[in-house]
């Protein structure tokens, strides 16, 4: 029992609780008011009482003093025979009258003292009456009588006894007022205490509700609201500690389920997310590989049985399937769906949307190749769409109960499919870019040991031909005449020519060929052979030679950086200008990040439009005359592209030019040697 | 002894370059005759004494070899390695006289067993030069056991 009315409000509603709280607490001031207010009221009525006991107090007097003076002059009337003695009589006489009629209108309400008002009033009309009969005897001289009434002191008496009967009346009428004090003293007493208790009844209630308030309202809407910032601080509560049934109470319930609820939509969405990684990642077996961990893992998101990727094929109107979960995936695998077939897929391709079926042996379709081919018991269909139109579907085939796809599953089923989606087509992309990559890449491949094939090939006849032409001019030199002699000259010059220069394209297509050693290189010994090799072109010309006194190491091979300054002396060597004394400059600009060397002449210069130009192979800018094959620097850009350098050329034209180029310092070296193993691999 | 010189056998496939080197041979003065195959099948017949060769005189194991690596149906490089798989035949020198100019063919070539590479030069007086180099060195410079 003791349990009952705890339990019971706690069940009420708060606002019920409140209104009970507030009630208990204002039931002594209520008390208190009564109490106030009953008081008062009794004082109120004492005070009556008084007042009117008062008057009748004066009443009573005033009729006494009109009795007195109706005596007093009664006697000296007798005494005298004077009539002016009468004179007070008769007016005392006149105020009688109107005084007991006074005091019997205030005590008309009293029936005891109305009796004894009459009495009184009996007993003056009596005196009163017994005084004129006198009065008159007396006037007529009959003056005996009234002697001996006076003698016998029987007005004296009847006198006493109303002013007795007054005291008497003035005497019960002052008990009355007495009790009536009494009681009023008792009652502000009462009151008095009364507002004591009520204050201690107060504080009680006070306390009590407020821990009634505390445990039922206040402390619930702090558990409600640190469990609220808890959940917003992503640390979860397994349950709110509120047990009423209150708002309260179904509150805390709601935030339960609400954080159940956002809890395990937050867990599905990093599975979606971890599955997704997983998804789109295009390992070895290229897309085959992504379909199929789709269908595996887009069974494990929505816990069905079967998944199908199924893929639109437009071109024949069909359904291709891309991958199925589990056993399913060898024997559909590439197999084909007739588009009648699966009308559900094919609205969910068509329409955009997802599809649901909860029970499909409800379906009225003959023939549902999802029911009927795979048992499949519900149904939930969502589209494959990359940016565009929808490509394929997903399809979720639970086949041992049916099931009610929930609101949830569908958008966790649509999201997964989006990033599924994505997956596919970047796995399509990449494919389609690999073959063609490979595809370009063997091609070039190809082409290039095509050239280098056609160059070798065409190299034995040109030197056949310079041979045959040298050997002529041996053998008939004189015998033929002079234009003949001239022409077997060029057909060998050109003969030659032609041979070199095949030479310098089949050099060109060697370079990153083959791997070559990268080494710590000194360029000042690689400049020390070219100029060596040189030395004769620039004894005769009397080229003045400028070099840097110390040169970095250089981290590549030192046959590939003998040919690029080897080119480029030789090139600056070429092409002097006529009239000033050629000038040669192998140098160094230490300037971070890079060290670039240059070779700087004092030459024709190059044209700013053939800065560019220049680098091509065969394209021989100046003196046509000039030697060489133009092939050159393009063998240079394409070492120093090897190692992933810059070359450029500065000039003023007709003030020479200078090249500069860039290759990896020695201590560089790793970071080239990953650079080198992509270019020769 | 005045011992009949030993043939230098010329492995060429292109007949120009065949008669050229011949004539070259000719023009400097080597003594040792010039025996020309078109690829490395007819060298093997010879030095094997077979077919086409089957009457190849005893004595006639040639000085030296000149060898053009660029061939149909058997190549220089092929006829170098099946030759450093036969004892009579391995120590008989070889001179690669070939237009490639590539590093890469001329290591192959020594690895192989060559003796010597000479890029074919594109001038008459040249091989002239050349050929005149082989028979004074090859020929008569260079000394090989007489029995193998």
């Amino acid at each position: 029992m003791a349990v009952r009315p705890a339990a019971m409000f706690s069940s009420l509603s708060v606002h019920r609780k409140l209104m009970l709280i507030l009630g208990v607490v204002m039931l002594p001031v209520v008390g208190l008011m009564m109490l106030y207010l009953t008081t008062m009221q009794q004082l109120a009525a004492a005070e009556h009482d008084l007042d009117r006991l008062l008057a009748v107090q004066v009443q009573a007097q005033e009729i006494m003093t009109h009795i007195v003076d109706t005596q007093r002059g009664f006697r000296g009337f007798v005494l005298t025979r004077n009539e002016k003695f009468l004179d007070p009589l008769y007016a005392a006489e006149e105020g009688l009258d109107p005084a007991i009629h006074r005091l019997k209108e205030m005590v008309r309400d009293d029936s005891e003292q109305l009796q004894r008002a009459l009495e009184i009033e009996t007993k003056v009309r009596a005196l009163l009456q017994k005084k004129r009969q006198f009065i008159t005897a007396v006037r007529f001289g009959q003056m005996k009588p009234v002697r001996e009434y006076i003698e016998s002191g029987e007005g004296e008496a009847a006198l006493s006894r109303i002013r007795a009967d007054l005291n008497a009346f003035e005497g019960i009428l002052k008990k009355v007022l007495s009790d009536q004090q009494a009681r009023v003293a008792g009652s502000a007493l009462l009151t008095q205490y009364g507002a004591a208790a009520v204050v201690v009844g107060m504080l009680l209630l006070w306390w009590l509700g407020s821990r009634l308030l505390a445990r039922h309202v206040t402390h619930p809407i702090a558990t409600l609201t640190e469990a609220a910032q808890r959940f917003g601080g992503r640390s979860l509560m397994g349950s709110i500690p509120v047990g009423s049934t209150d708002e309260l109470g179904r509150l805390a319930r709601t935030m339960e389920d609400m954080q159940q609820r956002i809890s395990r939509y937050i867990r599905q969405m990093e599975a979606l997310h971890a599955i997704g990684n997983d998804v789109s990642m295009i390992g070895p077996d290229g897309l085959e590989g992504v379909l199929k961990r789709i269908a595996e893992r887009a069974g494990t998101v929505l816990h069905v049985d079967l998944c199908l990727v199924l893929l639109w094929n437009k071109r024949i109107g069909c359904w291709n399937v891309g991958a199925a979960s589990g056993d399913w995936h060898e024997s559909l695998r590439g197999s084909v769906l007739i588009r009648e077939e699966t009308p559900i897929s094919f609205q969910a391709l068509t329409t955009g949307l997802p599809q649901a079926v909860e029970d499909l042996e409800a379906r009225p379709e003959a023939v549902l190749q999802i029911r009927d081919r795979f048992g499949g018991k519900s149904l939930l269909v969502v589209p494959l769409a990359g940016q565009e139109k929808a490509f394929g579907v997903l399809a979720f085939v639970p086949t041992r109960t049916k099931r009610t796809f929930a609101d949830w599953d569908i958008r966790l089923a649509q999201q997964f499919a989006d990033l599924a989606a994505i997956a596919i087509l970047n796995a399509r992309l990449y494919e389609t870019a690999q073959q063609r990559g490979e595809g370009l890449e063997s091609r070039l491949k190809q082409l290039e040991r095509y050239a280098a094939d056609m160059a070798h090939d065409l190299k034995g006849p040109a030197r056949r031909m310079a041979e045959l032409a040298s050997l002529l001019q041996m053998d008939y030199k004189g015998r033929l005449d002079e234009r003949a002699d001239r022409y077997l000259a060029w057909v060998r010059e050109n003969g030659q020519q032609l041979m070199a220069r095949i030479e310098e394209v089949l050099r060109l297509a060697r370079i990153g060929a083959a791997p070559e050693t990268v080494e710590p290189v000194d360029p000042a010994e690689v400049i020390r052979d070219v100029l060596k090799g040189c030395a004769e072109h620039i004894e005769r010309q009397s080229v003045r030679v400028q070099v840097a006194d110390r040169f970095p190491k250089l981290a590549c091979n030192r046959v590939h950086l003998f040919q690029v300054l080897d080119n480029l002396v030789r090139n600056a060597l070429k092409f002097s200008a006529e009239g000033r004394p050629p000038e040669l400059e192998i140098g160094i600009l230490q300037s971070a990040p890079e060290t670039v060397l240059f070779v700087r002449d004092n030459g024709i210069g190059i044209a700013p439009a053939d800065r560019e130009r220049i680098f091509e192979p065969f394209e021989r800018l100046g003196r046509k005359e000039a030697p060489g094959t133009g092939i050159g620097l393009a063998i240079v850009r394409k070492i120093i592209e090897l190692y992933q350098g810059r070359v450029w050329v500065e000039s003023e034209p007709g003030k020479g030019a200078t090249v500069f180029f860039t290759l990896p310092l020695y201590g560089e070296l790793a970071a080239v040697e990953a650079g080198q193993e992509r270019v020769t691999s | 002894m005045a011992a009949e010189p030993r043939p230098i056998l010329v492995v060429e496939d292109d007949p120009v370059d065949r008669e050229m080197i011949e004539l070259a041979f000719k023009r400097a003065d080597v003594e040792n005759p010039v025996v020309t195959v078109s690829d490395g099948r007819e060298a093997l017949d010879y030095l094997e004494a077979v077919g086409r060769f089957s009457d190849r005189r005893e004595q006639d194991v040639p000085a030296v070899i000149v060898l053009d690596l660029d061939m149909p149906l058997m190549g220089g490089h092929e006829l170098l390695s099946l030759l450093s798989t036969k004892p009579e035949l391995a120590l008989i020198p070889v001179v690669v006289l070939t237009t490639s100019q590539f590093d890469q063919d001329l290591i192959q070539s020594y690895v192989l067993g060559a003796n010597s590479c000479i890029t074919k030069p594109g001038d008459f007086e040249q091989l002239v030069e050349i050929t005149r180099a082989i028979g004074s060195y090859w020929c008569r410079i260079n000394r090989v056991p007489e029995r193998r």
